[in-house]
């Protein structure tokens, strides 16, 4: 056995075998070698874990479907709910008279006649009801009619009604955005956001509903046509809250008219009156020209070629530039821009502070501001308080909370900011003259043409503004009408929010003896709001010291008794500035 | 030796094939089953959406504010902020009839039964 063995392996092989044998091996390599590759080639492509898990769920992501909208605390202010609408095939249905008949009776707003003509149209699809209610749905069920089904699809719904209705915004029958935020995520600055994820505006519900109520009551009591009202948090440019008055329900935004429809907030412009001061004797304070202490004459109006400015508050006395704001002096403002340098320093701070452009916010509807062409004496003068250029509201509280914030302007936005160190801040103004500017606005509140404007608990600044109405349609200004402001900042020692309340046409009452000025009608407006809102957002009631730092260096800069007798002297004499 | 193992090979090929086929049918059931679960988490989906609708139509504010008289509900104001260094500390009360700033040890005392 052994031997044999032996034989076996000594043996030569045949040479053709091995060459057979030899191929063979060639052939199974070569296989082996492909079947590998192939087979690290398919490890290769396979997807990792999560993707293949996530995969058929964005295949299911709607087209249609849009994400809920939240306030910056989390409370729904938008969402797509499933509803059901009735469709009917006419060709399955035997009796159209009396299904018509019978969809009418269970279904509200819908009529058996023209219903009746869709049917006999002689197409196999008509339309019997869009958005159904889960009653109507039912009844249509019981009524177990052949040729009639449902067709479920989402539905925009706005349960917070009219609130916040011009920033949320509308959609179409189609769920397409066509205004405010929801046109944004549809084809604005939001479109390319993650449609999965809900959106969280800067808004804040509980303060959108008290500046909703507080415009309300006023434009009930001064029967004004329009309105606008406007919280910002002046570091971040977050809009706590905007409202536009008339406004309207967008889960029925069909019945709303255009007025109600317009956002007077930051799609109109506006010519402010003397709330353009502010920027004025910022202006004046800005070229360095003009010291706080400097006075100018007010005693009688200012003739510029065939114009004549006049003061709607005369004192007819040199005004010192504490006084000429907080008095709103057209005559010592118009003054005080002249000697810093005129149109082109006017031109070139509004410039600065973003009111000669369009402004950016995330709505469409953006207006931009009218401003002068050319900048003749006149038209300075008539820009400095706050005629002659049309901003929208928006625009003004913007460049007010630039003033408020150390002069760094912060872009407005309705997008809430978790973090606020992150947002740009353009430096645009001295912070010297932004602190005086700031507590000139509060002495205008303290004891000025803004008095009604103060709160119980904080110190708050502002500027009132009364102007007359543009007619758009036979030039000029009209009669009787006017466009009533009030801007304020509050606390004033340490601003946080800029407020303004903007009222189209209001009209004059007992309670304000007839006046409409927007110290009488919008500035308690402004008092009330901060009022609720300050509370609402943790703001701390003002110290005792706050409030004598202000009173000290009112004691410092304005005139006592005795300067003021003094200055009608040097006046007399034609003597100072 | 080479007829055992084309016989191991092809039970092999046959085992292979007929746990491929379980297993595809397996994967089919799982699927359905998986549809089924989505349909349903997505249908409940669209029930918490309709209930978080619900809520907050159910708690607009002018609809509290309508409610707030009987639920003893009152506007907050700028004068019931306090910070809680402005809170006195319990040794820093003044105590009437004593006179100044007297340190106590106050103990919260219960309210006398009524008779």
């Amino acid at each position: 056995m052994k031997a044999a063995i032996e034989h076996l392996a000594n043996r030569q092989l045949d040479p053709s075998l091995s060459r057979a044998r030899g191929r063979l091996r060639f052939v199974g390599c070569v296989f082996a070698v492909a079947f590998a590759s192939i087979a690290i080639r398919l490890v290769d492509m396979l997807p990792e874990e999560p993707v293949l898990r996530e995969a058929p769920v964005q295949a299911a992501v709607n087209p249609r479907a849009r994400p809920p909208i939240l306030d910056r605390n989390g409370t729904l202010l938008a969402t797509d709910l499933k509803v059901a609408s009735v469709y009917a095939d006419p060709s399955l249905i035997r009796d159209l008279e009396g299904t018509a008949r019978k969809l009418s009776q269970v279904l509200v707003g819908v009529e058996a006649e023209p219903l009746l003509r869709r049917l006999r149209a002689g197409k196999r699809f008509a339309w019997v009801k869009h958005q159904i209610t889960p009653r109507e749905e039912e009844a249509v069920l019981r009524l177990g009619l052949p040729g009639v089904a449902f067709q479920f699809a989402e539905h925009r719904v706005y349960p917070k009604e009219a609130t916040a209705s011009h920033v949320v915004g509308f959609v179409d029958i189609d769920n397409r955005g066509l205004g405010g935020i929801e046109y944004a995520l549809d084809s604005g600055s939001l479109a390319d956001r993650d449609r999965t994820e809900p959106l969280r505006l800067s808004l804040d519900l509980r303060v959108q509903h008290a500046v909703l109520d507080e415009m309300r009551g006023a434009m009930d009591r001064f029967q004004a046509v329009g309105g606008c009202g406007i919280v910002m948090d002046v570091r971040t440019g977050e809009l706590l809250s905007m409202v536009s008055l008339p406004d309207f329900d967008p889960n029925h935004v069909d019945k709303a008219g255009s007025e109600q429809r317009k956002n007077r907030c930051s799609g109109q412009t506006y010519e402010l009156g003397s709330l353009f001061k502010i920027f004025s004797t910022a202006v004046a304070l800005d070229s360095g020209r003009i010291k706080i202490s400097d006075r100018f004459d007010a005693t009688r109006p200012l003739r510029i070629g065939r114009h004549t400015i006049r003061d709607d508050h005369a004192k007819k006395r040199w005004l010192s530039v504490p006084e000429i704001f907080m008095y709103s002096s057209n005559i010592g403002t118009a003054k005080m821009v002249f000697d810093a340098g005129g149109g082109e320093a006017m031109k070139d701070f509004l410039g600065r502070l973003g009111l000669l452009e369009r402004g950016s916010l995330e709505v469409p509807e953006l207006a931009s501001p009218q401003v002068p062409s050319r900048w003749p004496e006149v038209t300075t003068a008539t820009v400095s308080f706050g005629h002659g250029i049309a901003v929208t509201p928006l625009q003004f509280v913007e460049a007010m909370a630039t003033l408020s914030n150390d002069g760094a302007r912060v872009r407005p936005t309705l997008l809430r900011v978790d973090d606020p160190a992150a947002v740009p801040r353009t430096p645009v103004v001295r912070p010297e003259v932004v602190d005086d500017v700031r507590w000139m606005m509060w002495l205008t509140v303290a004891e000025g043409t803004g008095s009604r404007a103060g709160v119980d608990g904080y110190l708050v600044g502002g500027k009132t503004g009364s102007a007359d109405k543009v007619d758009y349609e036979r030039g000029g200004y009209r009669k009787n009408a006017i466009i009533a402001s009030f801007a304020g900042v509050f606390p004033i020692e340490d601003p946080r929010y800029a407020v303004l309340v903007m009222l189209d046409e209001p009209r004059g009452d007992k309670g304000t003896y007839g006046f409409r000025y927007g110290g009488w009608t919008a500035a308690p407006v402004v008092s009330s709001i901060i009022g609720r809102a300050g509370p609402l957002l943790g703001v701390q009631p003002s110290t005792r010291e706050a409030g004598e730092i202000m009173e000290a260096r009112r004691a410092r800069v304005l005139p006592s008794a005795g300067d003021k007798q003094r200055e009608k002297a040097v006046a007399a004499n034609g003597a100072g500035r | 030796m080479s007829a055992r193992y084309s016989i191991a090979a092809l039970a092999l090929a046959v085992a292979a094939a007929g746990t491929v086929y379980q297993l595809k049918y397996w994967v089919r059931e799982r699927e359905g089953s998986l549809w089924r679960l989505r349909g349903a988490v997505q249908e409940e989906v669209w029930r918490i959406r309709t209930l978080e609708a619900d809520l907050a139509f159910l708690t607009r504010p002018e609809r509290l504010a309508l409610q707030a008289p009987q639920l003893g509900m009152v506007p907050v104001t700028p004068k019931a902020l306090a910070r809680l260094e402005d809170i006195p500390r319990v040794d820093e009360i003044p105590v009437a009839g004593i006179g100044g700033v007297t340190p106590v040890n106050a103990v919260p005392v219960p309210r006398p039964a009524r008779r």
